[in-house]
């Protein structure tokens, strides 16, 4: 008898039970967050896609996407305030955005970002940029052509121009966290902007021409001094950061040819090492970027044939990247005074014992670091032929 | 009483990493990371070190009486009173603990995998099957133990092996920067949950191995295995999220699991991994949970400890729920007075009980000569 | 038709009361025959209730027919030419010169005589009581009674219809013989004894069942089997008071080690193959009439994921076939729980793309997970029941019909999701692939118990659920030995036929807990080893 008791016990524990049962369809799958600051309140934007318009048998030609806005005294708050308007609970399991507005981006990141480190259902593999001249939430109200879930295209083109075009960098939420709490590194992020007409941009009818009205654009680079947003780098210094930061995948540059016109390098691997060190008292970084490559097409007239010239355009190169990596770390010497490259960090690991006495002021020392930097770069291939027609194109 | 059981070398082996990794893959990592920083792993190493003299204490005591509990040598040693009130404060140590690990699940679940399901529903069911295993016998855990090692090892190896590209050295440099000092001290709760608490296993080993000589070996080897399991665990939570976040999360190998991703193809597998996790959770606690059960048998004196399974598993889920407030309060109970408390049970206590021994044998030998 | 010959040599020892003093003394009322034949007859027939399929013929043999007889048989079983020619005509043609009465002496009466030198058949024995009379009467031997004798002779010349020897239909095999097990005992055990010419195999008796009184057979090979399990099988057996046996299976019920456990721990094999091969390695077999299934103990788990074509394929072959059946046996057991488990509690772990399908899919389905599940299982569950019990000419509308209503329509009709039902498609197909149906069974029932498990508490309560699982499987026990072994306890040389099929001649010891007498397969692996010869 004991025995039964029990075990009724037990399955009404199941009857009880589901507590944290979700059906797919009481999903409000988030696909992209938008933090702004409106009078001291965040709005936080939530876009959301709608299953029934993705199925497999095509929808009814709505958005597929939705966007939700809430106001709260903190994120967290928003976040829940927002099933005011959402018919479902806003599930953030899949975030692949975090938009985050420039003028929050100037206040300070760091307090809404702390929900996002706590919540056991957000994955910190989501992309973060900042909103550049615009508010997030306008960000995630454009819609998007290839891929018709806007905060996929931001996703794929991000990596997909990171990996191809060193001149964005991506960021996740991880990686961000890691440099704001660093002492030796800060964080950069890259801006996106709205460019077009925003009003268009928000209606299906922006995707139905050939060329939208309004599109999405990654540019520039935020800087961050803590978690305040101080300055942008140009598309020149993003190249310089990718570089440093060892995170050139593969990427084309060009390259003024030895007598005249140009060429262009196609990068199929960097690999750039930041060595710390003390003379002195005095901390003093070296970058050693070693880089292979092809070359990707020729606009003069060269022998490719000549060994002499390949290591003309290698010269060429290795002076302007240096040049480049040169001017984009005294610019930020100068101007922002901000560590982004992780220096500190590289004196840290190969001097700890300085580091102790350094970090304290760590910013004065940084303007006026003394940092040698030494590009690399080996041409392994010349694509499918070694010589250029237009030596023979009549003049 | 069941004395006619034995389980073999390997199942025991079984046993001893599970037990030693148990509650550590899911915390140590950040106990080891708050106070060594981006060195815990050195100090996981010492840590398991340094824990293979405590067993070897456990050993020594245990070869002197091949076929008692630690219970049944509390008393022979200590005389029937001492030996019965100190084993009690043992026996309720290891019943503490079982209740302790409850918690610990039901809060990990609660964090990561469930939050709305209360934790009395999530430790009911986690203290159910431990109740069936333990009135299964301990044979049948330890032979679920063989079988449950195999998939633990497979998972184990693919979690190492799919996180592998996460990792970022220079989250590791630089080495050795909090020196000695630092190191050893945060290496001590690592002592405790791996090799000290392994005094509850003194229930089961020698009584209830066939071959002492080899079981001994598996006892090295499997709190070996276990600490290495740490070892790579800290290691990789520090090089892959950093000595801050490792330190800062209360589960960082979950957060490991989190990290995975090969080719964007396997990735979300944590909860998973999370399996896994609970599956070493529940060795201990069972092992816990059988000293407490058959340890309070042998104090009484009962000739079956059977009878004393259900009324225990319904205390330990109610005290799993009154033992800690809150998860903070949890942490700093375990880094005051539980230390304490299984240093004295398992260090001091066999210690003791070694000189003491040692005292009577001389003692007796001289009685002997005169 | 050399078999039936042997049948007839050994049918009968089961019935003799000379061989089994314990038979003899549970025989509590011993009546013996008086000497008049009329009398005789009358009380055998009367023991009978006056069947009507009793055939009694009174007869006179000897010189003038001076002696009087009677012989009794049972119209069907017994083989009428044989008893006309070689008992009939013997005794009522060929000893009509002969004074029988002159041969007899003090030493050996008539009945022994005729015993000795008259009849031409196989198996004759002379016996008095009663009631071992009645069952070799009802067995189907025939009864010789002589007047002023208080004995007779029992004649085995049994013969019924039964099923020829032919292909077996549960257990079939691409690569191996067709040859399978079929109701009669002797036939089985020739079948059997046909593979091992083996001194040491050894075939022992036992009747079963107070009415039924069927015959079984232990079957194994005394150098090899363990002497301990085979004394078990043998006390389990004597055990048994029940009135009737007609099936393996309710014998398997009544030796079982544990009744209520969902796993099987007794193999039942219809090929003789099979069986050989577990005599071969130790085990033991029994063989019981009216069965075409053999039972085999101990049984492990592993046992039952072992099909004989693993060993006629190519190494490679069989074990990944075997490799395969092991993962199908963990898909079957917990797709639909690990389905359930992800989409209702863990959708972080479905990537971004498929959780969207997934969800596109649900809209508008009413129904939870959970119960869209058991709807599936259970209507899968009732289809294959169905098309099991049906006659196979509907068998293939059945299958139209299920595939239409689970498939297509219901789908369309937006009750369940179409992953859904490629679940329980999965879960159905992979739950055929295990060797033996026992398990598969088994794996049905559980699977229910995982999905309420998964719809309550997520990957936790499959955890938990595996966890019981296999505290259950490690508690089992076959015939005294560990149901899990060789993995728990483990046994490293064991694992060559475990989960992976190693080469024949690299497998050269016995399972050790059930080989343990003699645990020798082959002497040396690397001589065994197949390799062109060597210049």
């Amino acid at each position: 008898m004991k025995k039964y008791i029990f075990g009724l016990l037990f399955f009404s524990l199941f009857l009880s039970g589901c507590w944290d049962r979700r059906e797919l369809n009481q999903l409000a799958i988030a696909v992209a967050f938008g933090f702004d600051k409106v009078d001291d309140e965040y709005l936080v934007s939530a876009q959301v896609v709608v299953p029934s318009e993705m199925s497999v048998n095509g929808g009814t030609g709505k958005s597929q996407v939705t966007l939700f806005t809430a106001r709260g005294e903190t994120v967290y708050e928003a976040f829940r305030k927002m099933t005011k308007e959402s018919p479902r609970k806003i599930y953030p399991g899949h975030l692949q955005m975090l938009v985050i507005g420039e003028e929050l981006a100037e206040e300070g990141i760091g307090k809404s970002l702390d929900v996002l480190s706590r919540d056991p259902e957000i994955r910190p593999d989501f992309y973060v940029v900042i909103a550049k001249e615009s508010a997030a939430t306008d960000i995630l109200n454009v819609t998007t052509t290839i891929e018709s879930v806007p905060a996929n295209k931001m996703f794929k083109s991000l990596k997909v121009s990171e990996e191809a075009w060193a001149g964005t960098k991506s960021i996740n939420l991880d990686e961000l966290l890691t440099d704001l709490i660093s002492e030796g590194k800060e964080a950069a992020v890259t801006g996106i902007r709205l460019i077009g007409d925003p009003k268009i941009g928000s209606s299906k009818q922006n995707v139905e021409s050939i060329k939208p009205a309004a599109t999405l654009q990654y540019d520039h680079l935020a800087v961050f001094k803590g978690d305040k947003l101080v300055g942008w780098l140009n598309e020149n210094e993003t190249v310089a950061y990718s570089y440093i930061s060892n995170t050139v995948k593969s990427t084309a540059r060009p390259i003024s040819c030895p007598n005249e016109g140009v060429a262009t390098i196609e990068v199929i691997k960097s690999k750039a090492e930041v060595k710390g060190d003390v003379k002195n008292g005095k901390p003093e970084i070296n970058i050693n970027v070693q880089v292979k490559g092809n070359v990707g097409s020729v606009q003069c007239e060269i022998n490719l044939n000549d060994l002499e010239t390949i290591a003309e355009l290698e010269k060429s190169f290795e002076k302007k990247g240096e040049e480049n990596g040169k001017r984009t770390i005294e610019s930020l010497q100068k101007n922002y005074n901000v560590d982004i490259f992780g220096f500190g960090e590289a004196i840290h690991r190969s001097n700890p014992k300085e580091w102790h006495k350094l970090k304290n002021n760590w910013d004065e020392e940084f303007s006026e670091l003394t940092t040698n930097i030494k590009v690399d770069l080996t041409i392994l291939r010349t694509g499918t032929t070694d010589r250029t027609f237009l030596e023979k194109v009549q003049e | 009483m069941m004395q006619n059981i034995k389980i073999n070398a390997y199942q025991f082996l079984a046993l001893v990493t599970f037990f030693s990794m148990g509650t550590s893959i899911l915390i140590i990592p950040a106990v080891l990371a708050e106070g060594a920083k981006q060195d815990a792993w050195i100090a996981a190493i010492f840590g398991t070190i340094i824990g293979i003299i405590v067993i070897w204490l456990f050993c020594l005591l245990a070869q002197w009486f091949p076929n008692l509990t630690f219970v049944q040598i509390n008393e022979k040693i200590l005389g029937k009173w001492i030996g019965k009130a100190v084993s009690l404060v043992f026996v309720f140590m290891a019943f503490i603990y079982a209740a302790s690990l409850l918690f610990y699940s039901g809060t990990f679940l609660n964090i990561h995998l469930m939050p709305n399901t209360p934790m009395i529903a999530l430790n009911i069911l986690l203290a159910l099957v431990v109740v069936i295993g333990v009135s299964l016998g301990l044979e049948t855990i330890a032979r679920s133990a063989e079988i449950f090692i195999l998939f633990f090892t497979i998972l184990f190896i693919l979690l190492v092996f799919f996180i592998l590209p996460e990792i970022k050295l220079e989250n590791i440099q630089p080495i050795f920067e909090a020196g000695p000092l630092p190191i050893l001290k945060s290496s001590a709760s690592f002592i405790e949950v791996t090799a000290v608490d392994a005094v509850v296993l003194l229930m089961i080993f020698p009584a209830f191995i066939n071959n002492l000589k080899q079981a001994k070996k598996s006892f090295y080897i499997g709190y070996l295995i276990g600490g290495l399991v740490i070892i790579i665990l800290t290691f990789l939570s520090i090089a892959v999220l950093g000595p801050y976040s490792t330190a800062a999360e209360y589960h960082p190998s979950y957060e490991l699991a989190k990290r995975i991703n090969v080719g964007d193809f396997i990735q979300r597998i944590e909860a998973l991994m999370a399996g896994i996790w609970i599956l070493a959770l529940y060795f201990k606690t069972s092992l816990y949970f059988f000293a407490s059960v058959f340890g309070l048998a042998q104090i009484l004196n009962l000739k079956d400890y059977k009878p004393l399974i259900v009324p225990l598993g319904a205390i330990v889920v109610v005290l799993s729920l009154i033992l800690y407030p809150n998860v903070i309060y949890q942490k700093q109970w375990n880094a005051t007075i539980g230390m304490y408390y299984s240093y004295s049970i398992g260090v001091v206590l066999p210690i003791v009980l070694i000189i003491v021994n040692a005292l009577r044998k001389t003692h007796l030998k001289k009685e002997k000569a005169s | 038709m050399w078999f039936s010959k042997n049948k007839n040599k050994k049918a009968s020892i089961p019935q003799s009361p000379l061989t089994s003093p314990a038979e003899e003394s549970k025989q509590k009322v011993v009546i013996k025959l008086k000497t008049s034949l009329q009398q005789n007859i009358k009380t055998i027939q009367e023991a009978l209730g006056k069947s009507s399929d009793i055939v009694t013929r009174e007869i006179r043999i000897g010189k003038q027919g001076n002696i009087k007889a009677g012989i009794l048989y049972t119209d069907g079983l017994t083989d009428t030419a044989s008893l006309q020619n070689f008992i009939l005509e013997t005794l009522m043609l060929d000893l009509n010169e002969i004074d029988l009465q002159e041969k007899a002496s003090p030493e050996q009466n008539l009945i022994s005589v005729l015993k000795d030198v008259a009849l031409t058949v196989g198996e004759i024995k002379e016996i008095t009581s009663l009631e071992v009379i009645i069952t070799s009467l009802l067995s189907g031997d025939t009864i010789l009674l002589i007047d002023g004798y208080a004995q007779v002779l029992v004649i085995s010349n049994k013969k019924w219809a039964e099923r020829a020897v032919s292909e077996p239909t549960a257990q079939t095999v691409v690569r191996g013989p067709q040859e399978g097990f079929n109701e009669n005992l002797r036939v089985n055990t020739a079948l059997i004894r046909r593979r091992i010419k083996d001194p040491n195999l050894r075939i022992e008796s036992k009747e079963i069942g107070v009415r039924t009184k069927t015959n079984i057979a232990i079957v194994y090979i005394q150098d090899i089997a363990n002497e301990k399990i085979v004394e078990e099988v043998r006390l389990r057996l004597d055990r048994i008071d029940i009135d009737g046996v007609l099936e393996g299976g309710s014998l398997e019920a009544l030796i079982q080690d544990s009744t209520y456990s969902p796993f099987p721990t007794i193999l039942n094999s219809e090929r003789p193959d099979v069986v050989a091969s577990e005599l071969l390695e130790g085990r033991i077999a029994i063989v019981v009439d009216g069965t075409p299934f053999v039972l085999v103990v101990p049984a492990l788990f592993v046992q039952f994921f072992q099909s004989p074509e693993d060993y006629n394929q190519r190494t490679i072959i069989g074990s990944l076939v075997r490799f395969l059946r092991f993962i199908a046996f963990g898909i079957s057991l917990l797709a639909p729980s690990v389905y359930i488990a992800i989409t209702t509690f863990h959708q972080a772990m479905l990537p971004p793309s498929l959780l969207i399908s997934l969800a596109a899919q649900r809209e508008g389905v009413p129904f939870p997970a959970f119960i869209e599940v058991l709807i599936m299982e259970v209507t899968f569950e009732i289809l294959r029941e169905a098309g099991i019990r049906m006659p196979r000419s509907i068998g293939s509308a059945m299958s139209i019909v299920g595939a239409f209503v689970i498939g297509t329509a219901a789908v369309e009709a937006g009750l369940v999701s179409a992953m859904m039902v490629i679940v329980v498609s999965i879960t159905a197909i992979t739950s055929f692939v295990p060797a033996s149906y026992e398990i598969a069974i088994s794996v049905r029932i559980i699977r229910f118990v995982f999905i309420a498990l998964a719809a309550t508490f997520g990957i936790f309560g499959i955890v938990i659920g595996l966890i019981a699982l296999v505290l259950h499987l490690c508690s089992l026990r076959s015939f005294g030995v560990p149901y899990m072994s060789p993995l728990a306890p483990f046994n490293v040389s064991d694992q060559k036929d475990t989960f992976i099929v190693f080469p024949i001649w690299k497998m050269t010891t016995r399972p050790h807990l059930i080989g343990k007498k003699n645990m020798v397969k082959q002497q040396d692996s690397a001589s065994a080893k197949p390799a062109p010869p060597k210049k």
